[in-house]
C-alpha cells in the first residue's frame, strides 16, 4: 500500500478505533468473548425473550406467514401475524447463516446495524467535514449505557433495525436520484415498512424536504418518489391487507390520525424513558449545535440546494422530531433510544467550530491537533459513562438448560404446568409446550390473601391480535379471541398437567411454604422427578387425569 | 460484444483488507470461540452479507463517497438486501431455511452482474 492509499484508510481510523472501542465495551454484556453461549447474556425483559421464541418458531416452520403458536397458547389456530416481520426474519438469516444461537445472532446483529449506523453518519458528516465527523465519535458511546441499551436489553428490536434502516436512507435523502438508486431506495422503503412503519411518516417528511429543496431535479424528485411509492405499496401490500384495514374500525378517525404522527396514548418506557438529562452537560453543548444549525438554515435559504445544507436539515428535523414527546407525541419515546446519534452530531459541530476558531488564533497544526482531541473525549466519556459489565439474564444457565431439555425430550403435545416465584416477564416463552404458569404476581397475592396456589387461577398466553396496532386493525380469529379470553386465567387442577416445572429461585420463606404446600397438595407417588439442578425442579405426571374428573 | 467487471484494484484490495480488519476483529473479541469458528463466522460475514451489498453500493454510490467509505454502506447494504431477499420467497411458501446460503450467492452474482461494464462501449466514450 502507498502512503496515498493508506492515507485514505487514516481519515477511517478514528471510525475504527471507535468500533474496535465498543465491541471491547459491550463484549462482557452482550458476548462473554464467546459465540458459544449456553443461555442468553443480558435479557432482561419478556419481549426479549419473546423475540428469541419468534426465531425458533420462525426456524422450525420455515416461514413467518402466520402469527406463531407460542404467543397464541398452542391452540392450533391460524392467524395473520401481529408482529412486523422483517426484523425476525433477519435473525433468523444471522441464526441460520452464522449456525449460532439466536440471542447471540440478534446481538450481534444488532450491534453491527447500530455501528454501521454511526459509519453511515461518520460518512455523510466527513463528506462535509472531516473534522466535525471525528468530533462527533466520542458522544455516540451513550448509545451503549443506560437507558439508550434498554432497547437491546428489554427487546425492543424492531425499532432499533427500524433507525438503522432509517440511517441508510438518509444516503438516498442527501444524494441525487438516479435510476440504480431508486431500485435500492425502494428496497429500503419497504424493509422499513415490513420492520416497523409506526415512524414512517417522518421517513415520508424527509423526503418532503428533498423535494423541497432540490428545486433543480423537482420533476425527477416527485416522479422517482412516486413510482417508487407505489412499487413499495405493492411489495408490502400484503402487509398493509392484513393491518391496514382503517375503515373497518369504528370511529376514531383523529385518534389513528394522531397515532400516525405518535401520539400514541400515554406509551412510554417505564424506567428506561430517555430524557434530556441523561446526556448530562452533552445536551446544552447539543442545543447550542442545534441553534447554531437553525441559525444557518434561515440564513442560507437560498443556497438549499448545497450538501451542507441538506445535512443540517436533515439533521435539525430529526433533532426536533426527538423534542416531541413534550408536547404529547409520546410514541417518539421509542425513537429516543438512538437518540444520541443525533446529539453527538450537534455536540461534535460545537466542538469543531470552537477547534476553528482556536485553530485559526494559535495556528495549531490541524490532524494532530484533531486526534489529541478526540482521544481525550473519548477516554474522558468511557470513564465518565457506565458500561454494563454483567450479563445477568432473568434467566439463568440451569433455567435455560431446563427449558431446552423440555423442548428436545418431551413430546410436542405435552402440557406443562410452570411455578415461577422469581418474575412476571414471560421469559419461559422460548418453552415450545402449552403451558400454564403461576408467576411472582400469583405468589404476592396467595401471600396477601393467606390461600394456597391451587386455589388460585393460573395464567396462560394467549394473545391473538384482536387489538388495534398503530391505529390499524388487525384481521384476527373471533373464536380464538374468545376462547383464549376464557381461558387466560383459570384454575386448572395440577394433575391434569403432563409436566410440572418448579423454578427453586426462591425470594422468601412464605414462597417455600407456597410451594411445600402445592406439592403436598399432590398425589406425589403418580409424579416422577426426570431432572433437578440447584434452580429448577422437572417432575413428570405418569397418571395424568382429565380436567371434568377432578 | 465483451463485457469487464468495472472493479477496480484499489476496490478489491480494500475489500480483502476490510475482511481480514474484520476477522481480527472478531478473533480478539471472541477469542475463547476458537479460531476455526470465528474464522468461519468472519467468512461468512464478509463472503454472504458484505460482499453483495458492497457490490450494490459500488454500483449505486461510486460517484458520491470513496472506497472505504462504501465499505462501510456496503455493510449496511448487504444486511438490509440479504433480510428483504430472505423474507419475499417465504411469501410466496418456500422454506427459508433451505435458500440460507442460495440467496446470498444469487445476490452476489446479480452484484457482479450490475457491475459488468460494456468493454466497446467504455472505448468509444
Amino acid at each position: 500500500m502507498d502512503i496515498k492509499k493508506g492515507n485514505r484508510w487514516i481519515k477511517y481510523a478514528p471510525l475504527i478505533v471507535l468500533i474496535i472501542l465498543i465491541f471491547v465495551l459491550i463484549n462482557p454484556s452482550f458476548f462473554q468473548s464467546n459465540f458459544e453461549a449456553k443461555s442468553p447474556n443480558s435479557l432482561l425483559a419478556g419481549d426479549a425473550y419473546g423475540g428469541v421464541s419468534y426465531i425458533y418458531d420462525i426456524d422450525r416452520m420455515g416461514n413467518f406467514n402466520q402469527e406463531s403458536q407460542f404467543i397464541l397458547g398452542f391452540t392450533g389456530g391460524k392467524v395473520t401475524l401481529r408482529e412486523m416481520p422483517l426484523f425476525f426474519i433477519y435473525g433468523t438469516f444471522l441464526y441460520n447463516l452464522l449456525g449460532i444461537e439466536p440471542y447471540v445472532a440478534i446481538f450481534l446483529g444488532l450491534l453491527l446495524g447500530m455501528i454501521l449506523s454511526i459509519s453511515i453518519f461518520y460518512i455523510i458528516i466527513k463528506k462535509q467535514s472531516f473534522t466535525w465527523a471525528v468530533f462527533f465519535l466520542p458522544c455516540t458511546l451513550f448509545l451503549f449505557t443506560f437507558p439508550f441499551i434498554a432497547g437491546i436489553t428489554w427487546g425492543i428490536w424492531k425499532s432499533y433495525f427500524m433507525y438503522f434502516i432509517l440511517a441508510t436512507s438518509f444516503l438516498f435523502f442527501l444524494t441525487r436520484f438516479t435510476k440504480e438508486r431508486a431500485v435500492i431506495f425502494i428496497i429500503i422503503w419497504s424493509s422499513l415498512i415490513l420492520t416497523h412503519p409506526s415512524l414512517l411518516i417522518y421517513f415520508l417528511a424527509l423526503f418532503l424536504i428533498k423535494i423541497i429543496v432540490e428545486k433543480q431535479d423537482l420533476k425527477r424528485n416527485i416522479s422517482t418518489l412516486f413510482i417508487s411509492g407505489i412499487i413499495t405499496l405493492t411489495i408490502t401490500l400484503h402487509y398493509f391487507l392484513n393491518y391496514a384495514i382503517v375503515s373497518a374500525e369504528p370511529g376514531g378517525t383523529k385518534e389513528k390520525i394522531l397515532g400516525l404522527i405518535g401520539a400514541h396514548g400515554s406509551y412510554h418506557l417505564y424506567a428506561a424513558n430517555p430524557y434530556t438529562s441523561h446526556f448530562g452537560f452533552f445536551w446544552y453543548i447539543a442545543l447550542a449545535g442545534f441553534a447554531y444549525s437553525l441559525f444557518y438554515l434561515f440564513q442560507n435559504i437560498k443556497k438549499r440546494e448545497t450538501f451542507k445544507f441538506k445535512l443540517f436539515s436533515l439533521f435539525s428535523l430529526f433533532f426536533i422530531i426527538f423534542l416531541l414527546p413534550v408536547v404529547g407525541l409520546t410514541r417518539i419515546n421509542q425513537f429516543r433510544l438512538v437518540w444520541p446519534l443525533y446529539v453527538s452530531v450537534f455536540v461534535g459541530l460545537v466542538i469543531y467550530l470552537l477547534f476553528k476558531i482556536i485553530k485559526d488564533k494559535f495556528k495549531i497544526k490541524n490532524k494532530f491537533a484533531i486526534f489529541i482531541i478526540y482521544l481525550i473525549l473519548l477516554v474522558g466519556l468511557v470513564n465518565y459513562l457506565q458500561f454494563s459489565k454483567t450479563n445477568y439474564s432473568i434467566t439463568n444457565e440451569e433455567q435455560w438448560d431446563t427449558y431446552m431439555f423440555i423442548n428436545e425430550n418431551t413430546n410436542t403435545n405435552a402440557t406443562l404446568l410452570l411455578i415461577n416465584p422469581v418474575s412476571s416477564q414471560n421469559e419461559f416463552q422460548p418453552i415450545n409446550r402449552k403451558l400454564r404458569y403461576y408467576d411472582l404476581e400469583r405468589f404476592s397475592k396467595a401471600t396477601q390473601t393467606d390461600t394456597s396456589l391451587t386455589n388460585l387461577y393460573s395464567k396462560f398466553v394467549c394473545d391473538p391480535p384482536k387489538k388495534t396496532r398503530d391505529g390499524f386493525k388487525i384481521y384476527s380469529n373471533e373464536e380464538m379471541v374468545k376462547e383464549c379470553e376464557e381461558n387466560r386465567e383459570k384454575n386448572v387442577p395440577p394433575c391434569t398437567f403432563d409436566y410440572i416445572l418448579i423454578n427453586k429461585q426462591f425470594q422468601n420463606q412464605e414462597q417455600v411454604n407456597l410451594v411445600q404446600e402445592f406439592i403436598s397438595e399432590l398425589d406425589i407417588t403418580n409424579y416422577q422427578m426426570i431432572k433437578e439442578s440447584q434452580q429448577t425442579l422437572l417432575l413428570k405426571n405418569n397418571k395424568v387425569c382429565k380436567e371434568n374428573e377432578i | 460484444m465483451k463485457y469487464k467487471l468495472n472493479l477496480t484494484k484499489e476496490q478489491i484490495i480494500n475489500y480483502v483488507y476490510f475482511s481480514l480488519g474484520l476477522l481480527v476483529l472478531l478473533q480478539i473479541i471472541f477469542y475463547k470461540s476458537g479460531l476455526f469458528r470465528v474464522l468461519v463466522i468472519s467468512l461468512k460475514l464478509s463472503l454472504f452479507i458484505h460482499l453483495p451489498g458492497y457490490l450494490v453500493a459500488l454500483k449505486t454510490f461510486k460517484e458520491e463517497f470513496d472506497t472505504i467509505g462504501l465499505l462501510f454502506i456496503g455493510f449496511a447494504f448487504g444486511l438490509i438486501l440479504t433480510a428483504f431477499f430472505y423474507y419475499v420467497p417465504s411469501l410466496f411458501g418456500i422454506n427459508i431455511n433451505q435458500i440460507t446460503y442460495i440467496m446470498p450467492i444469487v445476490l452476489i452474482i446479480v452484484g457482479l452482474l450490475i457491475n459488468l461494464g460494456n468493454v466497446k462501449k467504455e472505448l468509444n466514450e
